[in-house]
């Protein structure tokens, strides 16, 4: 399997206007290593949320190839793309949107309901474990609007995390927030990072943010550049755990990996879903739970 | 995505959206019940009408071929002899069936043999009928006595439909009138005479407005029929369907233009429909490009809206058809008070069918366009307004 869970190779974006062309994004080449916490930062309008929409499947490349977790999206049409969306691609933004019809607990079902291998109950079994790891296991049965901004940011980090995508790609995951929570959201998201070893993508303007990550990009007027890995934050991260023991949570990591491997040999036996599409995402699925076993 | 799973995602959305905006789903529903109740209880009134109809033009008309002249009331009553006397014809029976006035109430004044009575009355609620051709006796319809407050040894003046001549004749009896079958025309009641009687009133001794011709077993009424047209051409004959085919031409007029009432309240529970599933789509479109992002697919999202729309044209429907029962029973209450007719309650399963599927179908036909168009933006169109 690919060793970079997101690959984009020579990215153009171009919008077209009655007038003129504006392009956005000027030959964009990033790989994002399995595991890594990255982080693109630019000022407004400098195309880093049209990067992440293009990452995310949401929006298309006037040029250039798009691979997540080793699948070239690039050429999918909408439906399949909405297929990879719900097993490979997670998505956290700055207005958590959260279904406001759902409660938590069934905001978490949604996307593994969605990949089609999860039935009813195993969804809720899932969900119920992936809000446990962000402290709101108590919390299931509120709807959105009896959640705090906080809760309501981790709940929409715990809908991202619960199909065990490749990528999750934050879009100014904490601009809602005030200083406090947004400290306590970040620390989940890198001891998520550290302790679960996903794979996460964080647009942002907040140089803080960037003080977390294992490698920080700059994209400014449709060009990337590329920092040197940070690492000074470590020590920080290691203070804010949330509760729990490391070995704890792989545990229950491992647990949610191998249901969906079995969901995902069962969908396949029943010819619910691509064999082509599978391939990869079976493979990177053995190998993280190898990664874990061997961890534990 | 499985369709347990599909239905599980559907309906928990469904049952917060109607949950957390009580007052539009309330009013939606209404819309659409009231739409099909005006559909269910005008089927079940026509209906009614219909059966009361044939069966009174059965009950009235003892035959199987009627006579009628040129005019109102020109046919003779020699003809009717002759007409007696051809092969196949069992009996003859005479009737004048004319509008006339009682002071200046419109009233159906019903000429008839006393050997007839039974065919027209149904049943004498006070008195006694008349036993001779002549004399000045009346028979009043229950309906036509509670209007102007007869009793039996009440005097009534009768005056015919043209001139100014008049008659008195003494009320012997009131009695349930069966013989109804031109009460589309509206008069307000019926009142019974001797044939002479009628007769002398109208100035046409001699001569009766229809004869009902009965045949004998085993022959063909047409064939009696066609033998009449030529024998007197210048009478109309009809066979008894026929009549019973003109009431029907007239009923389904009516019928047709109660259903384009209707159709207006079906039109009015659809744009109710349409407007709610839309202002819902547009609701949530924000939440639809959510789904989008989190794996929905078109299909999935499209289930979700559909069934809303299912849900309320089913439980609009559901209710239109109790509504629309009790509507009937209260519109046949409201349609046997004017005493002409007194249609059965008949609930025919297609027609509550129809107006459950109508309602829950057009339901969905009308969501089907919101629902494209919300499933046809493309999520990040939605979410770069963040």
């Amino acid at each position: 399997m690919s060793e970079y869970a997101l690959e984009l190779r020579d990215i153009r974006k171009v919008y077209k206007t009655a007038t003129e062309e504006i392009e956005v994004l000027k030959g964009i080449t990033l790989k994002i290593r399995e595991g890594e916490l990255a982080t693109i930062m630019g000022p407004s309008g400098s195309g880093k949320s049209t990067l992440l929409s293009i990452a995310g499947g949401l929006d298309k490349p006037t040029s250039g190839r798009v691979i997540v977790g080793g699948v070239d999206i690039t050429d999918m049409n909408e439906e399949e793309l909405t297929r990879v969306r719900a097993r490979k691609i997670g998505f956290v933004f700055q207005s958590f949107n959260l279904i406001r019809n759902y409660t938590a607990l069934e905001n978490v079902m949604l996307p593994l309901l969605f990949t089609g291998i999860f039935n009813v109950k195993e969804a809720k079994e899932i969900a119920i474990r992936a809000l446990e790891v962000v402290g709101l296991k108590n919390h299931a049965n509120k709807f959105p609007n009896q959640l705090s901004g906080g809760q309501q940011q981790r709940v929409a980090i715990a809908r991202a995390l619960a199909p065990n995508p490749d990528i999750i790609l934050m879009d100014e995951p904490t601009g809602s927030l005030d200083v406090d929570t947004a400290a306590r959201v970040l620390s989940l998201v890198k001891w998520l990072n550290d302790a679960f070893g996903q794979t996460i993508i964080i647009v942002t303007h907040n140089p803080e943010i960037a003080e977390l990550s294992t490698r920080t990009y700059y994209i400014r007027a449709g060009a990337i550049y590329e920092e040197p890995p940070k690492r000074t934050l470590t020590e920080i991260v290691k203070e804010i755990k949330s509760s729990g023991s490391s070995g704890d949570i792989k545990k229950i990591q491992l647990e949610m990996l191998k249901l969906k491997l079995e969901a995902l040999e069962r969908a396949l036996k029943e010819d619910r879903i691509d064999p082509t599409l599978i391939e990869a995402e079976v493979n990177s699925l053995e190998h993280r739970i190898n990664k874990l076993e061997k961890a534990l | 995505m499985s369709r347990q799973s599909l239905l599980f995602v559907a309906l928990k959305f469904v049952e917060r959206d109607i949950l957390f905006k009580k007052l539009i789903a309330t009013l939606t529903i209404l819309a659409i019940a009231s739409g099909v109740a005006t559909f269910i209880s005008l089927r079940i009134l026509s209906v009614g009408s219909r059966t009361a109809a044939q069966s009174i033009v059965e009950q009235v008309l003892p035959g199987e071929v009627v006579v009628y002249g040129q005019g109102l009331y020109d046919v003779s009553e020699d003809v009717l002899n002759e007409i007696k006397r051809i092969p196949g014809v069992k009996d003859v029976t005479p009737a004048i069936l004319v509008t006339g006035y009682i002071g200046r109430n419109a009233v159906f004044v019903l000429g008839v043999r006393p050997e007839d009575i039974k065919n027209v009355v149904s049943k004498v609620v006070n008195g006694s009928v008349f036993n001779t051709l002549a004399g000045p006796y009346a028979i009043a319809d229950v309906g036509l006595a509670k209007k102007l407050d007869l009793k039996v040894g009440d005097k009534v003046t009768v005056k015919p439909p043209y001139g100014s001549f008049f008659r008195q004749y003494e009320i012997i009896g009131i009695a349930e009138v069966t013989m109804k079958i031109e009460e589309i025309g509206a008069a307000g009641g019926y009142i019974i005479l001797p044939l002479r009687e009628a007769q002398t009133l109208l100035g046409r001794p001699g001569y009766v407005s229809m004869a009902v011709v009965k045949v004998e077993e085993g022959v063909d009424p047409v064939a009696v029929k066609n033998l009449i047209s030529v024998i007197y051409p210048g009478s109309r004959v009809m066979m008894r369907e026929e009549v019973i085919g003109v009431v029907f031409k007239v009923m389904s007029l009516i019928e047709g233009l109660l259903l384009s009432t209707t159709l207006v309240g079906l039109a009015v529970a659809v744009f109710g429909t349409t407007s709610t599933i839309t202002s819902t789509v547009r609701e949530h479109q924000r939440e639809i490009a959510i789904m989008r992002t989190q794996g929905a697919s078109r299909r999935s999202v499209a289930t979700i809206f559909i069934m809303e729309a299912l849900i309320y044209g089913l439980t609009g429907g559901l209710l239109g058809l109790v509504f629309g029962v009790l509507g009937a029973q209260v519109g046949i209450g409201i349609v046997a008070s004017y005493g002409f007719l007194n249609p059965p309650l008949i609930l025919e399963p297609l027609t509550l069918l129809l107006g459950v599927t109508l309602a829950t179908l057009l339901s969905v036909v009308s969501s089907l366009y919101p629902i494209w168009r919300a499933t046809s933006i493309r999520p990040v169109e939605v979410l770069k307004s963040e």
